[in-house]
């Protein structure tokens, strides 16, 4: 324990309170709350900094987890009490208590038109598992926004990832093939597929169905995997390749033993970050045309203006994309053997 | 003893956009099997694309070169130990070690032995299942070497192996490599801009000038077998390495004012 930073932090503290109480009084939190706020952020960061030197190492761990969790709930405390005194509007900002009471119902009770819930019909879940099990609950799901979202958008990614991945090598195994194909895949890659979602409506028999928003998911993630993996390839260091021939790799062994490998790393990487994009992709069709969907309920609170429901939709996207991220860093500690030491680094 | 590796007024010139390229000028040599033998230059002398092209990953544009096959069929005819890591960072140090001997198709048992046996040789067993970015730089090239002699190569060609590790690794570990070749007395190329290596190392050392590189001189050493460290302070030693020394200092003079 340093007597000199203890001695610091106990005359910082009383001081940080009292500076608020000064910045309440003077009516300073009703005018000029925001800068009220920063300064208010600022010092107590340097308090949690200056406390946290002090910790004994025992608990240095844990102090640093505390920290962590601290300040998300810290600011959310303070968005509710800003939004409930009517310091920031809550018709744009909500209060966080108001958003998942609103998850709550978004789960529970049915949305008007597409006659379902999030989760389907969740209220029936006892019952149905009593009469069918397993696979009657997971009916009653498979009816729910979250599921329509899901399915779209992981078809979309496995449709585009195949593909992508065996041309992308292929294109960075061949240089006739990678110079024929090179320019038209870059000059494609930078057309939001938003925007050719209308024309592959018109490609489908059913334009309205799913089919057209799996394609341009597909889409998305065909050409920046492609590209990605064709770098992969090309990005392998040419030392292997040269060892590979030289201890007699040669043709396909040489791909499934030293090319396939060395890029594999790289491709995961890549599929991330396309992940992400298909998420981007399929939440913007369910906006224009959907029936059905996470992304579809966000728009439709929008119309009717009830703005907690769609930032209740906001953290259901963000909880599909944690769920997804973490099913590809699974398949990733599965594939990658020799990185899986480094993955808890 | 038949003469192994054989070239003669060998030349390699690369031709691009910019103009003509000599990276080997005139290589002339002649390797006897089962001699040890030391390739010295600058930096710049293209000896590493002479290994190259001696490997058989790269061709000579001019010149006759030719390596005479044993008489096994199944035996491969060299295998390299590179500068860098080479060694595959998927694959586990026994795994790699196996490598020459899984491409070619010998069995998991059979060749799992043979790559223990050689890990025991160089100290790494306990470390039969680790991945190549949990060992040291040291332990990296011990693998390298053991997965090309492993492989039981005719001729055993390496490019500055040690060049990236520290001064007492290398030490150690070109001890630990002669000891290796006396086992098998394979024919061995080593190229290395280290006189002293070159010297402690070889039957023969061969000094290739500033690029374009020639092989200008032979030098056969005398020094007596087995060495140790200790061979390095002898008055044999010393006065071998004074004398390349004279004439290497030249060609390193010329290639740094080549890169002026």
């Amino acid at each position: 324990m340093n007597p000199e930073k203890s001695i610091k932090l106990s005359v910082q503290i009383p001081l940080f309170l009292l500076l608020n109480l000064v910045l309440y009084f003077l009516d300073l939190w009703t005018n000029q709350a925001l800068m009220c706020l920063v300064i208010d952020v600022i010092i107590f960061g340097k308090i949690v900094n200056d406390a946290m030197k002090l910790v004994p190492v025992r608990y240095k761990k844990s102090s640093e987890r505390f920290v962590t969790l601290l300040f998300p709930i810290l600011l959310l405390s303070i968005w509710e009490i800003f939004a409930s005194t009517g310091k920031i509007n809550p018709t744009w900002f909500p209060e966080p208590t108001k958003i998942l009471a609103s998850l709550w119902e978004l789960i529970t009770v049915p949305e008007k038109f597409s006659e379902t819930t999030l989760l389907g019909r969740p209220w029936m879940i006892l019952e149905r598992y009593q009469e069918q099990g397993l696979e009657g609950v997971w009916k009653l799901i498979e009816e729910g926004h979250v599921w329509a979202t899901l399915y779209r958008v992981v078809m979309g990614f496995v449709i585009g990832l195949v593909p992508a991945v065996f041309c992308g090598f292929l294109m960075g195994m061949n240089k006739t093939i990678r110079l024929m194909f090179d320019s038209i895949l870059s000059a494609i890659y930078v057309l939001p597929k938003i925007a050719i979602f209308p024309i592959v409506m018109l490609v489908f028999a059913d334009p309205f169905g799913d089919a057209p928003r799996i394609a341009v998911v597909a889409l998305s993630v065909f050409f920046m995997m492609t590209i990605h993996t064709m770098g992969a390839v090309q990005n392998i260091e040419g030392i292997y390749i040269l060892a590979g021939h030289n201890y007699g790799a040669h043709g396909l062994k040489l791909f499934f033993k030293v090319i396939l490998p060395g890029s594999l790393p790289s491709i995961f990487s890549g599929m991330r970050v396309a992940l992400g994009m298909a998420l981007i992709v399929i939440i913007a069709v369910e906006f224009l045309r959907a029936e059905k969907g996470v992304g579809y309920l966000i728009y439709y609170n929008w119309e009717i203006l009830a703005p907690e429901k769609m930032y209740a939709g906001l953290i259901t996207v963000m909880l599909i994309g944690i769920l997804t991220t973490l099913v590809l860093k699974l398949l990733q500690y599965l594939a990658l053997p020799w990185k899986r030491h480094s993955l808890f680094k | 003893m038949s003469v192994k590796i054989r070239c003669q007024g060998c030349q390699k010139v690369y031709r691009t956009a910019e103009g003509e390229f000599t990276a080997i000028g005139d290589a002339t040599l002649q390797i006897e099997e089962g001699q040890f033998v030391c390739i010295v230059g600058p930096s710049g002398c293209g000896k590493s694309t002479l290994l190259k092209i001696i490997a058989g990953l790269d061709y000579f544009t001019a010149g006759e070169f030719d390596v005479r096959h044993g008489e096994s069929r199944d035996q491969p005819i060299n295998n390299v130990v590179f500068q860098e890591y080479a060694i595959f960072p998927w694959r586990t140090v026994l795994e790699n070690v196996a490598f020459g001997l899984e491409m070619r198709g010998i069995s998991k048992k059979i060749r799992t032995e043979i790559a223990r046996e050689w890990l025991q040789k160089v100290g790494l067993s306990k470390f039969a299942n680790y991945f190549p970015d949990q060992i040291s730089g040291g332990m990296k090239q011990r693998v390298a070497i053991i997965r090309a002699l492993a492989n039981d190569p005719e001729i055993l060609l390496m490019d500055e192996p040690l060049g990236a590790l520290d001064a007492q690794s290398r030490l150690l570990i070109q001890e630990e490599l002669l000891k290796l070749w006396d086992e098998t007395k394979k024919t061995v190329l080593y190229v290395t801009h280290s006189l002293d290596e070159a010297i402690f190392l070889g039957d023969e050392v061969l000094l290739m000038s500033a690029n374009p590189g020639r092989i200008i001189k032979r030098y056969p050493i005398t020094i007596e077998r087995p060495r140790s460290i200790n061979t390095m302070n002898t008055g044999d030693f010393t006065r071998t390495r004074s004398e390349i020394w004279e004439k290497l200092a030249v060609e390193v003079g010329r290639s740094m004012a080549n890169q002026q």
